[in-house]
């Protein structure tokens, strides 16, 4: 039956209201749909924990989507920030084999309106045969004052170093890996990163075989695909700037007196693939004050870096089991640490100083370190106050593995929060993380034994804050 | 004792009962705006079809003019009761509050929960003070309306409304003189009393606008009440009648004085989600006033009544009236802080005036209603319908008032015993459905602190997310009212 009404477009004259209450009510005209439109989560082909939703709205519009194992929706991917008519979120965080619900929110600004979609449920794949077999544990600790001390929240990204492939994987903090991308080359994965837009992760992939062909390959978080920039004889780090492009170790073959020399450069990498010289080894060391202890005339084998704003470096140099921060526009050395010839900064006296170090997390007034083969017992992750008006370094904290552990050559500790220290034990196949007072309160154990490489630490997985830089 | 000393005696008994009289009485001045319905048992019961007939007390506010015609004296004393439902669900927003994922927030219906209205009385007598073509009359009354309206102070509405209490009393004073039985004219003096009117909203207290933009509640919401009075505000009346022919009357009548109620009024402010109070000063020194301002309208009534006679005895009629009222005055409701400077938590904020949105507009009623005397001098039947355009565009809509399309329908009656007349009647007024979407909503949350100024692009100071808006708008939704009104009068001829 058609309603008689007042208002809206639909005004009728006043003689027809007598017969308003017999009518059983009326109405001004409904308010337009402000909901999103056909609303599609389709789970990536490629990795079974990520699904991306797609929908359409009438005007431009922000949206987000809101999505849980329940229908309460509890998680989100976060806002858009560009309106528009059509619409793309890529879900992550997810579990496999897993039913979620979800629900797209919107805002159209120009019109100050809010839409909702319907509750709607998609369910992820299983993981693919051959994945890594993970365990997590988290532990209750108490700090100094008794009180529970916050529980670990950020995500790792981190290779996973088989014996045929390496899986570059998220990890989030209940263990359960929640993205992957597996490299079946044959390529050797050292580190893994994620882009400086957060939509994509990098990961090293060099060739030993042909080092002329060795890569950065760039894996869409959100399942799209792979792109990759050569980089020929890419050492074992690379870094990522905050405007996007990459740094990373490349080999400085020299002759020196007749003999090679193998030192190591720090080079920036454009988007083209175009390399630019920022750091040499041989700008800072000798070979004939510091020859280190290398085999097959490596000589400073560089096998960590790290960026720290615009122009700043952190090099980790492994056969001289020294760490050294790089000014980028000179290309000097601002301090060194542990070289005995070249050293600029001492340890304190009862401070253990490092050998062989791993990666590293270093800023202005410390530096955490996996230490390979400095201590007593086995490989352990090191800190150090550094005061550099005394030019001394001053251990704070020290950490062994239990069981022991001893790295090959990996390894990697970097801070969690401004306390906790995230311990990588590389060819352990585990990893821990510490407090302060060297309590566990975190532990990640690769039941499927894959070895793990260089690891990127993060809180959220929609708003990517890099832990100490890296 | 004569007859003559006998009615004497009987005017000034009334009249210095009516003087000493403080209750609220009512009578009909506008129907719309602040304003529902009609006052008076006989007028209602004809749905206000009643500006040519105006033949009892109700005329000081209908049309004066027809005092003179009433050739006795009249005691009118009546009271209204009604039950009053309002109910409001706010359009569903996103809480800005998180920025990255702002909550998708669906508010409850609201309604009032102070429907019933009990004590709405009418007092006013009439008389010709034995002079054959006059007829003069006081009144004391409240002009017909909802008087109090309370909402959830947590409901989706609190940015616009949370609780009013608006008492009005009209004292009136009324002459009118006629011209044999062909025509009259008449006046009222309308002195209006405000003893309270108290008007309470949630407002947004940040001062930082761009951050705390948001229509759904935050850290900084504040309890903000205004309490008020406004004893001396005059308006007045006039009105014509005429009979065009033994069965045509017309009649109309005007309120024709531009007047405002400005209240002396106080300002409280209590932090929704927090303890610590919030004080005023003004140049350092403690204070709290303020002044609300109202604006009242004008009117002009017209009315056409068909009597349909057997004889010399009235059978039927059949009245149609129009009535204009100007709406258009009210702008908005403004709340005057005179640079009240907010306090709390040892931060500072100058309070700006708080608005809250009208732009009403200009309505045009039109009422139809009758009498029938079923048992000639014993029994009339009454009844009527009527229409009323909306006072407010739907942009505008608001829970303070029902301000949409009005319809109603009334049923009447009265029973006559001697000298005395039982009249009563039965209204069903109802504003349809009004639904306002956020894009149109006009009304906007109040943020006294804020920096973000007309146009309200700025970027540093103005949330991006309501670009082009003062704040958040927040009365966009659904709205439904309904009133069921009974009017009881008795009414005394001597």
């Amino acid at each position: 039956m058609t309603r008689l009404c007042f208002g809206g477009t639909r005004r009728l004259g006043s003689l027809l209201f007598a017969v308003y209450p017999l009518l059983g009510g009326c109405a001004s005209d409904p308010l337009p749909s402000t909901a999103p439109e056909g609303v599609i989560a389709e789970v990536s082909a490629s990795i079974a924990t990520v699904v991306n939703v797609t929908w359409r709205t009438t005007t431009p519009t922000i949206g987000y989507v809101s999505f849980g194992p329940t229908p309460s929706v509890e998680q989100s991917a976060p806002l858009e920030t560009v309106s528009t008519v059509d619409h793309s979120r890529t879900l992550l965080g997810l579990a496999p084999d897993t039913t979620y619900y979800y629900r797209v929110l919107t805002w159209d600004i120009a019109n100050v309106t809010a839409g909702a979609s319907d509750v709607k449920s998609f369910h992820t794949a299983p993981l693919p045969a051959g994945a890594p077999a993970l365990t997590a544990q988290s532990i209750e600790v108490m700090d100094e004052d008794g009180s529970l001390e916050d529980p670990i929240e950020a995500y790792v990204i981190v290779p996973f170093v088989g014996a045929a492939s390496t899986t570059i994987g998220i990890v989030d903090p209940l263990g359960a890996l929640i993205w992957y991308h597996a490299e079946t080359r044959g390529r050797r994965v050292t580190r893994a990163r994620l882009t400086s837009d957060r939509t994509a992760i990098l990961y090293s992939a060099i060739s030993d075989d042909t080092p002329a062909d060795s890569e950065i390959v760039r894996v869409a978080l959100d399942g799209s695909g792979s792109t990759a920039i050569t980089v020929p004889d890419l050492g074992a780090d690379f870094a990522v700037r905050s405007d996007g492009s990459l740094a990373a170790l490349i080999p400085d073959v020299r002759d020196m007196g007749g003999g090679t020399v193998i030192g190591d450069r720090i080079v920036e990498i454009d988007a083209s693939g175009a390399q630019n010289e920022v750091f040499s080894t041989f700008k800072c060391f000798d070979p004939a004050t510091s020859p280190g202890d290398g085999a097959g005339g490596s000589w400073t084998g560089a096998n960590a870096l790290q960026v720290e704003g615009s122009n700043v470096y952190y090099l980790s140099l492994r056969n001289l089991s020294t760490i050294v921060k790089v000014n980028r526009g000179t290309g000097e050395c601002e301090w060194i640490l542990g070289d005995d010839a070249e050293g600029t900064l001492d340890f304190e006296a009862g401070s253990t100083p490092f050998s062989h170090p791993g990666s590293f997390s270093a800023n202005a007034d410390a530096l955490i370190v996996l230490d390979a083969d400095g201590g007593s017992s086995g490989s352990r992750m090191v800190s150090y106050e550094l005061d550099l008006e005394a030019k001394t370094a001053t251990e704070l904290q020290a950490y062994v593995a239990i069981p022991r552990v001893d790295v090959a050559e990996q390894g990697e500790a970097t801070g969690v929060t401004s306390d906790d220290v995230r311990i990588n034990w590389a060819n352990g196949s585990r990893m821990d993380v510490v407090d302060p007072r060297g309590q566990l309160k975190w532990t990640l154990e690769v039941t499927s034994g894959e070895h793990l490489g260089f690891h990127t630490s993060f809180r959220d997985l929609y708003d990517v804050k890099l832990e100490g830089n890296k | 004792m004569t007859s003559t000393l006998r009615a004497r005696t009987g005017r000034l008994l009334a009249l210095s009962a009516l003087s000493l009289s403080t209750a609220f009485a009512g009578t009909a001045k506008a129907d719309g705006g602040y304003y529902s319905g009609v006052k008076g048992a006989r007028a209602a019961g004809r749905a206000g079809a009643f500006t040519a007939r105006a033949d009892d007390v109700s005329a000081v506010g209908i049309n004066p003019a027809g005092l003179a015609n009433i050739g006795t004296t009249l005691i009118q004393v009546g009271n209204r009761f009604s039950y009053n439902e309002h109910t409001y669900t706010r359009n569903a927003t996103l809480d800005w509050l998180d920025t990255n994922s702002p909550d998708y927030v669906e508010f409850a219906q609201v309604e009032n929960s102070a429907p019933w209205q009990v004590l709405d009385p009418l007092i006013g007598i009439t008389t010709n003070f034995g002079l054959k073509n006059w007829g003069f009359a006081f009144a004391a009354y409240s002009p017909a309306g909802v008087a109090r309206e309370s909402y959830p102070q947590e409901g989706g509405q609190r940015y616009m409304m949370v609780r009013r209490n608006a008492q009005l009393i009209d004292y009136s004073l009324s002459a009118a003189w006629k011209f044999k039985d062909l025509f009259s004219v008449g006046a009222s003096l309308v002195w209006i009393a405000v003893p309270t009117l108290d008007y309470s909203l949630v407002v947004n207290g940040s001062p930082l606008a761009k951050d705390n933009a948001n229509g759904v509640g935050g850290p900084n919401d504040m309890y903000a009440s205004v309490h008020g009075h406004d004893y001396f505000t005059f308006n007045a009346i006039i009105g014509g009648w005429v009979k065009v022919a033994p069965f045509l009357e017309i009649g109309a009548s005007a309120q024709v004085i531009p007047s405002t109620i400005e209240t002396e009024s106080t300002i409280d402010v209590v932090p929704a989600r927090s303890d610590d109070p919030v004080k005023f000063t003004r140049n350092g020194q403690p204070a709290n006033d303020v002044g609300l301002s109202l604006d009242l309208p004008m009117t002009a009534r017209v009315g056409a009544r068909y009597i349909h006679r057997q004889g010399q005895r009235e059978l039927f009629d059949v009245e149609l009236d129009g009535v204009l009222e100007t709406w258009k005055r009210v702008k908005s409701f403004h709340l005057a802080a005179n640079k009240l400077v907010a306090e709390q938590m040892n931060q500072t904020v100058a309070f700006s005036d708080i608005e809250v949105q009208k732009q009403w507009q200009n309505t045009i009623g039109v009422h139809l209603g009758g009498d029938v005397n079923v048992l000639p001098d014993r029994l009339t039947a009454r009844g009527g319908v009527y229409y009323e355009t909306p006072v407010a565009k739907p942009a505008y809509a608001n829970v303070d008032f029902s301000d949409g399309h009005q319809l109603g329908f009334a049923l009447g009656g009265s029973v006559h015993v001697s000298k005395v007349e039982i009249a009563f009647a039965y209204e069903y007024r109802v504003q349809p459905t009004i639904r306002v979407s956020d894009a149109d909503a006009r009304v906007y949350q109040n943020v006294p602190g804020s920096p973000c100024k007309a146009p309200y692009t700025d970027p540093v100071q103005c949330s991006e997310y309501y670009a082009g808006r003062a704040a958040a708008p927040v009365n966009g939704g659904e709205y439904f009212a309904y009133s069921h009104i009974m009017s009881l009068d008795g009414v005394y001829r001597f």
